[in-house]
């Protein structure tokens, strides 16, 4: 067979310029002016329109079948994206993303697909279902607000109800409004309103967001039960999922009432209406969405989840409903790619969407680098290209059977590719537009007043050294704390008082259940018995977001910050409860998102300041040495804005000299913030140095209270815990 | 001379963590790595123990160049690293973990006898001995990630903050028990914020700034060195 290098070199050259193509659409995207922004845009969508259009020589630049690539690349890209949210950004391992890309093809394939019948039954029932299905959930949500702590299972029920129901109205009106609006499609010849041209396009619009809405439903439904599932069995029942869309496709026709959508021999007749605009419209838009939304507070709360989800519970996020979050604008996001690419070849095969070609999305995610927005999308460009493009035609010339060695030749592919470069090909770089818009360091030289936490009275700080104590109402109030872990008895009938102002200790031995008391303060631990009041609420049953948004912040003995997040990040995230924006903020880019944005990033970068890290605000949190760790957690815990503050060994990992900062420093906190705090700390010079109130445990038991100078003289503490050498030493 | 450590040059991406240090440990000593948080000593231990690569300089010991062998065989030389933030095995049982310290050593008698020790230093485990690692108290998981060094019967011990998250009066124990051990005849690579109690049993101290020593001496001598008293043991 001969081998035609000149296609190899062409076809390389056109890879090469696809993926220049979008490094060029994200640095336009990007750019500062607006002018450039716009043009850009144009730009890029006028040369590959161009290379599609104008002939060179017989064919196109961009001949017929790299159209077909293109459009497919465009497609994949948004799945991809979709999944990177998921995976990449959330940390769920999700194979359910092949079943919501062909929900959405379908879906929109079938509104179009009646539509240039003449029956608007398609558009009518998929567009009041999702509406009605999207203000349903919106409603029971609002309703089980009211009802904190509902199982999972039965609030599932509620809202399955609900669509089922909204499901049944929209089949009901639709149907009738469809026969109302059936005179108005005209004949063949001469076609009315809703046969013209114009109204087809527009119904394809409607029918690609419709489609990427109702997978997004579909995937709210089965998200809420199934996610609360550990990563990995999630990733199996997504898997489930994959493979039951695509049954139920093979069985359309038989066993679901569509016998258009011919089963398994696949849907023939929809109209191709994916043109280059439409594909690049939906590309651009999918690609702003997931931008704006990742670099935003909701970005920062989805990734959080990724990191640690349970440093996320204690910086008051919900993790539930942040994976929930992810999982449906994905699911979106794949909708929406299915309802383009449903509409470029003009023919849908259950085959397509088989689980097994669902992996291919995951290995682009991959591929491209998790948590890489613009790896993904050149990933998907290259990974289309490459191998359905270039390989599958370069062994097509060697031979009939060639072909089928892309199966071969694609996993080695990879696994060449995982082994030189693990961290995928970006790794977490991005291009232009993805890049995180990046904050002004807070510049040394004007100070700017120190923060103020929102919404919250203060007082401004004594200066005399010795703040006054409220001593009406306890801030912290404890009794009969119990937990017992199988049949160890961790804390055993623990009361404690802490008010208002106090700063005071917790100590004792190696494994006496200091730490216990914090979990289950910061609700962590469900006691076994006992009542916990905050500020006079009992906060015992309720999920640890909450008790951190009603104003208890904490860190932990290990530090539990967020790794792969910035030290700035892992400080704004704290402030997601108090954002004062939403979503829809975030994705629009509203004005109240860039006020409120700026202003916490500030505070954010103030709190740094205090604890003198605000050169390093850029640097990933685990690239810090142990004691800089331990004050960006510090900065985090305040930046939650608590009433009371749980320091759980502040000082382990630091060195003398900066203990004694440690200390100034937990003064002025206290102060300026009018703060409460509880502490554990072995480093006596802390606790005999700043703690008012010390509390000593032992085997789950209060064995002393006091001020430190009675701790000192109690003969039981010294023996048990302190030592003869540290006594003389604070 | 046990360790000989020449010009360690160690990278993290761009970021110049060891610049060029040298230094030595000898038979029987007990050395003393102290220094503000970033300056390297965890760096220092991990790279010796071959958990990162240096980009130039050279590691011997007992006159073998070990500066590119995996860490595994490092182990297996006698090298041991307790490292910083315990890293237990959570899901194993505190005996589990102990035997794991073991993994190199076949002699089963010797193995009991090491047990015995470290139970004989710590009675914590002892009555803790069937619980899962992951569900102790920090201290406790302290107290294993330091057992289970000891398991491994090694020649030389690197510690990294043995005393983080105890209580005092065990802070004065670990730090008999580090002599005691040292007395017993293991050298030992002693990384420590509580610089005080780390100077008041090495015999030696490098001070480390940046990635570079800028004071190295008999503790007695470094002690009393007005910068160190001001920087790291918070005397004016």
């Amino acid at each position: 067979m001969e081998f035609n290098l000149g296609f190899l070199i062409i076809s390389v050259l056109k890879i090469a310029t696809m993926l220049g193509w979008i490094y060029g659409l994200l640095w336009a995207l990007g750019h500062t002016s607006r002018t450039t922004q716009v043009l850009g845009t144009v730009l890029a969508f006028a040369v590959v329109q161009f290379a599609l259009s104008v002939p060179i020589g017989e064919a196109a630049l961009f001949n017929d079948f790299d159209q077909g690539l293109l459009f497919q690349a465009c497609a994949m890209a948004m799945v991809v994206l979709g999944l990177n949210l998921i995976y990449g950004f959330n940390g769920q391992f999700s194979l359910g993303q092949w079943g919501f890309y062909g929900i959405g093809a379908y879906a929109a394939a079938d509104v179009t697909y009646r539509w240039t019948g003449g029956d608007a039954r398609g558009l009518l029932v998929l567009g009041i279902g999702v509406i009605l299905g999207g203000l349903t959930i919106w409603g029971v949500s609002q309703l089980l607000r009211r009802y904190a702590g509902m199982p999972v299972l039965s609030a599932f029920t509620l809202y399955l109800i609900g669509s089922v129901a909204a499901g049944g109205i929209a089949v009901w009106s639709g149907g009738i409004l469809a026969d109302l609006l059936s005179p108005l499609f005209g004949t063949t010849d001469a076609p009315g309103l809703l046969g013209s041209d114009p109204a087809l396009h527009l119904v394809f619009f409607l029918a690609v967001i419709f489609a990427g809405v109702f997978a997004a439903e579909v995937s709210f439904l089965f998200g809420l039960p199934v996610l609360t599932l550990g990563s990995d069995y999630f990733g199996i029942a997504t898997l489930g999922f994959t493979i039951v869309v695509n049954t139920l496709m093979i069985n359309s026709d038989t066993i679901l009432p569509f016998p258009e959508m011919k089963g398994g021999r696949g849907m023939i007749g929809i109209p191709k209406l994916t043109t280059w605009f439409w594909a690049f419209l939906f590309l651009v838009l999918v690609i702003i969405i997931m931008r704006n939304l990742i670099h935003s507070s909701t970005g920062r709360a989805i990734m959080s989840v990724r990191e640690d989800e349970t440093a996320a519970k204690a910086m008051g996020i919900d993790v539930a409903s942040n994976k929930l979050l992810a999982f449906v604008i994905g699911s979106f996001f794949a909708g929406i790619g299915g309802g383009v690419y449903a509409h470029f070849i003009g023919f849908l095969s259950p085959g397509t969407f088989d689980f097994l070609v669902g992996f291919n999305p995951l290995i682009i995610v991959v591929f491209g680098g998790l948590g890489s927005m613009s790896g993904s999308i050149a990933a998907s460009f290259g990974w289309i290209f490459f191998l359905e493009g270039l390989l599958r035609v370069i062994l097509g010339q060697m031979g009939t059977d060639a072909p089928t060695w892309r199966f071969v030749l694609y996993p080695i592919a990879l696994l060449l590719l995982m082994l030189l470069r693990p961290q995928g090909l970006l790794g977490r770089t991005e291009w232009g537009f993805l890049r995180a818009p990046e904050a002004e360091p807070r510049d040394s030289g004007e100070p700017r007043p120190t923060p103020v936490p929102t919404g919250k009275e203060t007082r401004e700080p004594t200066m005399s050294g010795a703040p006054t104590i409220d001593h009406e109402t306890p801030t912290l109030h404890i009794t009969g704390l119990t937990k017992l872990f199988g049949g160890l008895r961790a804390v055993s009938d623990f009361d404690l008082t802490v008010r208002r102002g106090e700063l005071a200790g917790l100590i004792g031995p190696n494994g006496a259940g200091k730490t216990t008391v914090f979990n289950m303060i910061s609700g962590l631990y469900l006691p076994t018995a006992g009542d916990i009041q905050f500020q006079g609420e009992g906060t015992v049953g309720m999920e640890p977001f909450e008790i951190t948004q009603l104003g208890i912040g904490r860190t932990f003995q290990n530090i539990r910050l967020f790794p792969n997040l910035s030290v700035l990040d892992n400080v704004r995230i704290a402030y997601h409860p108090h954002a004062g924006y939403g979503m829809f903020d975030a994705i629009l880019r509203s004005r109240r998102f860039d006020a409120r944005e700026r202003e916490l990033t500030e505070r954010a970068q103030d709190f740094l300041a205090i604890f003198k890290l605000e050169r390093i605000q850029g640097e990933l949190a685990k690239n810090l040495p142990y004691g800089q760790q331990r004050r960006v957690e510090i900065a985090r815990a305040l930046a939650s804005e608590p009433r009371l503050l749980l320091l759980d060994e502040p000082a382990a990992g630091m060195n003398p000299a900066e203990i004694v900062t440690l200390m100034e420093l937990i003064h002025f906190i206290r102060d300026r913030f009018d703060l409460t705090i509880l502490l554990i700390e072995h480093q006596m010079r802390v606790v005999m140095g700043i703690c008012q109130h010390i509390t000593v445990m032992d085997f789950g038991q209060v064995i002393a209270r006091g001020t430190p100078k009675e701790i000192q003289g109690n003969v039981r503490c010294i023996e048990a815990y302190l030592g003869k050498g540290a006594v003389s030493a604070a | 001379m046990l360790l000989d450590v020449r010009d360690l040059n160690v990278y993290y991406g761009a970021i110049h963590a060891l610049q060029g240090i040298s230094f030595t440990v000898n038979e029987g000593e007990i050395v003393t790595l102290i220094g503000a948080n970033g300056a390297g000593k965890s760096t220092t231990l991990c790279t010796i123990s071959g958990l990162l690569r240096p980009r130039r300089g050279s590691i011997r010991f007992q006159g073998q160049d070990i500066t590119m062998l995996p860490a595994e065989q490092i182990v297996r030389l006698g090298i041991i690293q307790v490292p910083e933030g315990r890293k237990i095995f959570a899901p194993l049982t505190v005996r589990e973990n102990l035997e794991m310290g073991a993994y190199t050593r076949e002699n089963k008698a010797e193995i009991q006898q090491s047990l015995e020790r470290v139970f004989a230093s710590f009675p914590r485990l002892k009555e803790r001995i069937n619980q899962l690692g992951g569900t102790l108290s920090g201290g406790e998981q302290q107290m294993l990630a330091t057992g289970r060094g000891l398991m491994g019967d090694p020649t030389l011990l690197l510690l990294d903050e043995p005393s983080m998250g105890l209580s005092p009066i065990l802070v004065e124990e670990i730090f008999r028990i580090i002599q005691e051990i040292n007395a017993k005849g293991t050298s030992i690579l002693l990384v420590e914020q509580n610089a005080h109690m780390a100077l008041s049993i090495a015999h030696r101290a490098y001070v480390l700034e940046t990635g570079r020593i800028v004071l190295e001496g008999p503790t007695r001598e470094v002690r009393e060195d007005p910068q160190v008293k001001a920087a790291y043991l918070g005397i004016d």
